[in-house]
């Protein structure tokens, strides 16, 4: 009996390409991207942006930074419903292992599509965000990887005359802001302006970025940016070079330029990493049967389920990954009142309390930034990652969860849903060897 | 010693009364400083319908409304005509209403004599087929239609135009400026002005003026009392919901579940439906609009279009109407006229005149009796002009297509830019004419460029970001300031001198509004969107005020 991963962004695939690995049948039923393909370039796993989640910032007694891996360890300390905790229990090491090994398999399924997951839980790096603000992050992408601003001269934005949402100008003096704010080292920061070719000026990212593919228009930044580069200088572009061929083009304009050049952190629409990520995954499963199809119903069989599909042939399979997401993914639905479409079952936000059958507005608090129960929202599971019903048991024994289905964190703001996806992703996997009567 | 400005009228309150009477008075050549304590128009003007219609509604109670509406909406078309745009509106019949079409159709005969002063098509007449290929989502329950024809206004840019031409003429509007308290001669005596704080920078200073025209709308009454002036208003809330694009082609109506008339119509780059009508007495600065709302709401657009709940409601509007009190009438009864009111006269406190009530479609002959009574007070006899003179970029009609070619925007971008500014869309994108780069969108939803953005923070005094969306539309649109809310930021911050924490508060400030707005409707595809606003807006800039 195969086994039917519902979900095709990153949890999904990851759990896809793990049953393939251990030698399972895999059917991946993908019905669009979701949230993964909208991702600014970062792998979340366990380090915030400065100021966005309930973690602090520092080490209390110390005063330094902390870091991604004991940043983990305080999830799992103080936030029961965190998916870490409930795979982990308050072993935070066990998480921060799990973390790891995701993070290699991750790298060894992109390093084909010339993707490279950078970093580490034992040293986050300082990148620059769009608008010139900080972020810390644990594992980035190749494009903003190579823009850690720590122990740099000199920080140079490149000006794209009239791309949107690109102001290098008052960027530049945010960063500035922003880095001392946070009690870091300030580099010299300043604007680079009159050498992108008119060739290439183009309003929009997603216009940009496809023809920065190609190998003649690499050719014409490289020139056009040619020496402008030194080892001590960082030279900072928007994140546009290219959709499949990123670490060609960065590794070409670092030849010309002579120094470091690396991609802003940003977000769609005017970002490409999450497209990147999604087809470098796409590219993964080439060997994995992928059915484009969206499933209309789950239904209990004897010897395992049935996934619908409308008036398309059902499918049979032996067990289900349910990764489907939450909102944008389409695995909670909040069409008259918030519930998980497929089984119905019962939603949770981080603090435990339901969420499904009523309308989304009423989980929603007075506040942007305040925590909102609607945004921590998704399935209850155990450890195994079996989705629970109202009575706290497993659904079925075979049915199991991934990903941003799965509630008790907001990965907005907490900055943990990459590192969720995977980590669930694999332990789900591991849930269906063993129900299988499979070991890798 | 605080600051002191010195003038002959002084206006509370930025709505379209107050605007209205300062472009008046200022052409009548008498000096005037407007106050507003947020931005021009966010009030009961920016929750409005948006519509300059001559008010079907009131033509069986109210026929004096019904003229001066149709009068004076034919008067700000002459004035304003790049600010209005025709709405269409199809009245769909149905087997159960109250009404039967012949009685209906008596009074929309009726309504036919009004219409020619706004410049309206006559009613019209539909079978149910032709309604329904003209509306393909209206119920097929229909048996048939009527049309009539009014027009729609962008209310918070009207309120813009009206205090930048008094602004050209010499007047001082001062945005997020706040009366704490009114000046006497001697205790008890004559106002002679007002103590005022900016709630921007801080500072307190006063104002000395002639006399006061207390134009706050639902908040006249708080302000009246600051004079020890009691007065009573029958305050009416009233929410729209925004639509994402277009719901229908033309304004449709719609019965709610206790016969009031609603209707979803087209509203720039929107759709609107709405709206109610409700005694408030609860916080005017914390409006919310509530769950019972939008349920009555989309039943009643239910009826004439089943799939309204299909479409992806953006946000709600919500404000409050400064009606006439009247005791024992339901709300919808309630009287649209306005009065002005002499607390000298009426009261005790002389200096003080407050205008209420009355509609937007009627606000420049609001604004002529109250300029006309302020005029007689100070000895002046200027007439009235505003019905001839035009608003800014009023005076001339913009070449889209040329606009779009030679200042190298976008169609998109210069249409709602010359509808935003009419003829001053081209001395403003002159700016930038010969500029290396051509200019940057910063809202691609509407679309806002950054060369309007700088436009309105130097030339017509915007302060805050949270103030684009009134002024410029900007962050209204599907992304709900997910994607410009730091871009437009850093414009501003370029242009007010701000330093990057505050342009960062700036944008964490209007992500709040816009949530404001959002949450009480959060529904269906909008909670995704919302999803993504979120990862956006909290990967993009921080929200820790401790951290910063």
């Amino acid at each position: 009996m195969s086994v039917a991963v519902i979900g095709a962004g990153l949890a999904g695939r990851a759990a896809a390409l793990l049953l393939r690995a251990s030698g399972l049948d895999v059917t991946l039923i993908d019905a669009g991207p979701g949230a993964t393909a909208l991702g600014g370039g970062c792998v979340d796993t366990a380090a915030a942006s400065p100021g966005v989640s309930w973690l602090p910032w520092r080490d209390p007694l110390q005063g330094r930074p902390l870091l991604p891996r004991e940043r983990v360890q305080l999830v799992v300390a103080e936030q029961p419903t965190h998916p870490y905790t409930v795979a982990f229990g308050s072993d935070g090491d066990a998480a921060c292992q799990a973390i790891e090994r995701s993070i290699d398999a991750l790298r060894s399924w992109l390093s084909p599509s010339g993707l490279a997951v950078e970093g580490s839980l034992d040293d986050a790096r300082v990148l620059a965000n769009l608008p010139g603000t900080v972020r810390v992050a644990d594992y980035v992408l190749t494009g903003p990887s190579s823009g850690d601003l720590r122990g740099r001269e000199e920080v140079v934005w490149v000006d794209v005359p009239g791309l949107e949402a690109w102001d290098p100008s008052y960027a530049a003096r945010t960063l500035a802001y922003d880095l001392e704010a946070l009690g870091l080292p300030a580099p010299k920061v300043r604007v680079l302006r009159g050498v992108w070719p008119e060739r290439l000026a183009e309003p929009r990212v997603a216009r940009l970025a496809p023809r920065l593919d190609r190998a003649d228009v690499q050719t014409t930044l490289c020139e056009a940016l040619a020496g402008q580069g030194s080892p001590e200088r960082l030279l900072l572009v928007p994140p546009m070079l290219g959709v499949d061929h990123v670490g060609a083009c960065l590794s070409r304009l670092g030849e010309a330029t002579g120094g470091a050049v690396a991609e802003v952190l940003g977000h769609a629409p005017h970002a490409t990493s999450g497209f990147r990520l999604q087809r470098a995954l796409e590219q993964a499963c080439s060997g994995v049967t992928v059915r484009r199809d969206r499933v209309s119903g789950l239904r209990e069989r004897a010897d395992g389920f049935e996934l619908q599909f409308g008036e398309e042939p059902a499918l049979d399979c032996g067990a289900v990954v349910l990764a489907t997401g939450r909102y944008v993914g389409g695995g909670v639905d909040a069409a008259g009142v918030v519930r998980e479409p497929l089984l119905g079952l019962p939603l949770y936000d981080a603090d435990g309390r339901r969420v499904d059958g009523v309308p989304a507005h009423r989980s929603t608090r007075k506040g942007y930034a305040n925590a909102q129960p609607l945004y921590s929202a998704g399935v209850r599971v155990d450890p195994a990652m079996r989705p629970l019903t109202a009575r706290g048991e497993p659904w079925h024994g075979r049915l199991v969860a991934a990903g941003d289905l799965i509630g008790g964190f907001d990965p907005a703001r907490e900055r943990t849903g990459m590192g969720v996806a995977l980590v669930t992703a694999a332990r789900a996997v591991e849930t269906v060897q063993a129900e299988m009567g499979h070991t890798g | 010693m605080s600051r002191v400005v010195r003038t002959r009228v002084l206006i509370v309150g930025g709505g379209i009364n107050g605007t209205g009477i300062a472009r008046d008075l200022s052409i009548r050549g008498i000096d005037c400083v407007l106050l507003e304590k947020k931005e021009l128009g966010s009030g009961t003007s920016w929750a409005s319908s948006g519509m300059i219609h001559g008010g079907l509604r009131y033509l069986q109670k109210d026929p004096e409304v019904t003229l001066h509406s149709c009068v004076d909406s034919g008067a700000i078309q002459r004035i304003a005509p790049h600010l209005i745009f025709r709405i269409p509106f199809l009245m769909p019949v149905f087997r159960d209403d109250p009404i039967g079409p012949e009685i209906l159709e008596i009074g929309l005969e009726m309504y036919d004599r009004y219409v020619p002063f706004k410049n309206g098509r006559p009613h019209g007449r539909l079978t149910r087929d032709q309604a329904l290929e003209i509306e393909p989502k209206l119920s097929p329950h229909i048996e048939g239609a009527f049309t009539l024809d009014e027009w729609g206004v962008d209310a918070a840019r009207l309120c813009a135009a009206n205090a930048l031409d008094a602004q050209g003429r010499g007047a001082q509007i001062m945005t997020h400026a706040e009366v704490r308290s009114f000046l006497r001669d001697v205790p008890g005596g004559r106002v002679t002005g007002a103590s005022v704080r900016d709630r921007v920078t801080g500072e307190d200073f006063v104002v000395e003026a002639d006399l006061v025209m207390n134009a706050a709308g639902p908040w006249a009454p708080e302000v009246a009392e600051m004079a020890g002036e009691g007065f009573r208003l029958r305050p009416g809330k009233g929410i729209h919901l925004v639509f994402e694009r277009r719901v229908s082609q033309m304004a449709v109506y719609a019965r709610g579940v206790d016969g009031r008339d609603m209707f979803v119509f087209p509203h720039e780059q929107n759709a609107m439906a709405g709206t109610t009508d409700d005694d408030y007495y609860g916080d005017l600065d914390r409006i919310q609009t509530t769950e019972d709302e939008v349920a009555y709401v989309l039943e009643a657009m239910e009826r004439s279009i089943p799939s309204i709940r299909q479409h992806r409601v953006l946000h709600a509007i919500q404000g409050v109407r400064p009606t006439l009190f009247g005791f024992g009438a339901y709300e919808d009864e309630l009287s649209r006229d306005y009065r002005i009111i002499d607390h000298g006269a009426e009261g005790d406190a002389p200096g003080l005149f407050t205008i209420t009530g009355g509609k937007l479609a009627a606000y420049r002959l609001m604004a002529e009796d109250a300029a006309d009574l302020v005029a007689r007070e100070l000895g002046e006899n200027e007439p009235c002009r505003t019905a001839e003179l035009p608003l800014p970029g009023g005076d001339a009609p913009l070449d889209i297509a040329q606009t779009s070619r030679r200042f190298r925007v976008g169609l998109p971008a210069a249409l709602r830019l010359g509808f935003r500014h009419g003829a001053g869309a081209t001395s403003l994108l002159a700016a930038t004419e010969f500029d290396p780069s051509p200019p940057r969108t910063v809202c691609a939803c509407e679309p806002v460029l950054d060369t309007e953005l700088r436009h309105v923070a130097r030339e017509e005094g915007l302060r805050r970001l949270t103030d684009c969306p009134l002024r410029v539309r900007l962050g209204v649109g599907a992304c709900q300031g997910a994607g410009c809310a730091a871009a437009a930021a850093a414009v501003l911050g370029q242009e007010l001198g701000w330093e990057p924490a505050r342009a960062i508060r700036e944008a964490t400030e209007l992500a709040t509004s816009r949530w404001h707005d959002v949450a009480p409707v959060l529904d269906g595809a909008q909670v995704a969107g919302m999803e993504v606003h979120r990862a956006v807006l909290f990967g993009l800039i921080g929200f820790s005020e401790s951290l910063r």
